[in-house]
């Protein structure tokens, strides 16, 4: 038996593949050759070591998210004119430099959303012609052990110049938020007529920052646009939790500003637009 | 395909989301399971989990009976796991620091150095292996069935497969770990 033979075969015997004849023919071989005892010894411990992996159950939401997608696309089939018209734009993928995609589905349903907050600065969707003009408030609140302050101040979509795509008349689409903090800090949105909480992961990005990305979630029905971001320390943080605004405003005092780089490509197109932040050290409201 | 799969699929395809929610229900754990070997995070490994569900919904008229109908929807998680991919600057091992604010079921065991030193092994082989030990291990394929779910022939199936576990021994051996 050539080597590749009784490797194919030790193989096939690992993954019960093998035929009675074969099973024979590798059993004779291995009581006779030492090397492929060792080898088929190792195999199945390879194969062992995968199979001592746990399955994870899924979570719950999904089942519960895709079905109340499919309800909010058959019931938002008599969407308007213009959102119609735009889901012709379902191919269109941004790329932002913190790039996160956002993809809607359905017919009637409007195209990929990209959403990016960063210290370092924010994408911004220049294609005005595209942003709708939601009025949002953004916020975040610091949990630093005992001390919870908070921040919050309405912020003009329109104003932020389509860092938020969103149609009012767009119904199940998946957003998908990413923030860039200097520390862990847990996240969650809430939409306006309906709260969707997001958990929160984490994963070292370039240099020190922490990337925060939310969850995708479904609008399950028509939103009329403002939401709440809320970014909270884990306890005992002492750092300010940061979301990139091109104001930050608290009672009319300016506590920074960050400047906006964007990166967007649409097709061939790349549109960038690209400023240095100037957060100012952020500042607790009692 | 099963009788009731068959149904279901034909339900669904008349707009019984209830159906569709069964199929769901079949294929929701395999479909996680692979994504989360594949995204090496669990929200992530749900969001494409739920894109998947999604599209395959959308899709459903494009799909041709005489094929699994998993295989399908397999393909779609492929898909959708290789556009995650391409939007992550580099793969991490799966690990709990990744998936704060998340209880995992089985956190617990999962947290043991074994699990991630093996998980890790697993997220470092290239994504064509990947794929075929998850399809093997995870979905107890037979070389057949992954050979047809991916699409290429069984005696790929089989190299890939070896050529994933000579790696993975490497890996662990270097661990510490192929002896134990």
């Amino acid at each position: 038996m050539t080597e590749e033979r009784y490797r194919e075969l030790i193989q096939q015997g690992v993954d019960g593949e093998n035929s009675s004849e074969e099973a024979s023919e590798l059993r004779k071989h291995v009581e006779s050759n030492e090397e492929a005892r060792a080898f088929q010894t190792e195999m199945k411990q390879v194969a062992g070591h995968v199979e001592r992996l746990h399955a994870f159950a899924p979570p719950s939401s999904i089942k519960t998210g895709v079905l109340r997608a499919i309800h909010a696309k058959s019931h938002g089939a008599h969407g308007s004119r213009r959102n119609r018209g735009r889901s012709g734009d379902r191919g269109l993928r941004a790329s932002f430099r913190k790039s996160y995609v956002a993809l809607s589905f359905g017919g009637g349903i409007a195209a990929a959303l990209l959403i990016t907050f960063a210290l370092g600065g924010f994408s911004q969707d220049r294609a005005s012609d595209r942003v709708t003009a939601l009025s949002a408030t953004i916020g975040h609140t610091n949990d630093a052990g005992d001390n919870t302050a908070s921040w919050s101040e309405p912020v003009s979509l329109a104003g932020m110049d389509g860092f938020y795509r969103w149609s009012a008349e767009e119904t199940g689409v998946q957003i998908r938020i990413a923030l860039l903090a200097e520390e862990p800090v847990s996240v969650r949105v809430e939409f306006e007529g309906g709260l969707v909480p997001l958990a929160a992961r984490r994963e070292e990005d370039t240099g020190a920052r922490i990337t925060i990305e939310s969850r995708s979630v479904i609008l399950t029905q028509n939103r009329s646009g403002s939401y709440r971001i809320t970014a909270a320390h884990e306890p005992g943080s002492s750092a300010t939790p940061a979301i990139a605004l091109r104001e930050n405003r608290v009672g009319g005092e300016l506590l920074g500003t960050s400047e906006i780089e964007m990166n967007r490509t649409v097709g061939s197109k790349t549109d960038r637009d690209q400023t240095q932040p100037t957060l100012k050290e952020g500042k607790d409201v009692q | 395909m099963n009788v009731d799969e068959k149904r279901l699929i034909h339900l669904a395809l008349e707009g019984d989301s209830e159906a569709f929610g069964a199929l769901i229900d079949l294929y929701q754990e395999p479909i996680f399971n692979s994504a989360l070997r594949f995204a090496g995070d669990y929200d992530d490994a749900a969001d494409i989990t739920q894109t998947v569900f999604l599209r395959a919904y959308e899709k459903l008229g494009t799909y041709k009976p005489e094929y699994r109908f998993f295989s399908w929807i397999y393909k779609i998680m492929v898909n959708e796991s290789l556009n995650h991919l391409g939007r992550q600057k580099a793969l991490e091992p799966l690990s709990a620091t990744m998936v704060s604010g998340i209880t995992l079921p089985d956190q617990a065991c999962y947290e043991s150095e074994l699990q991630e030193t093996i998980d890790r092994a697993l997220m470092e082989l290239p994504f064509h292996a990947r794929t075929v030990i998850v399809l093997r291990h995870f979905m107890s394929f037979s070389y057949a069935e992954i050979s047809e779910t991916i699409g290429i022939p069984i005696k790929t199936v089989k190299s890939r497969l070896f050529d994933a576990r000579q790696k993975l021994g490497l890996t662990l051996g270097e661990q510490g770990l192929k002896r134990q």
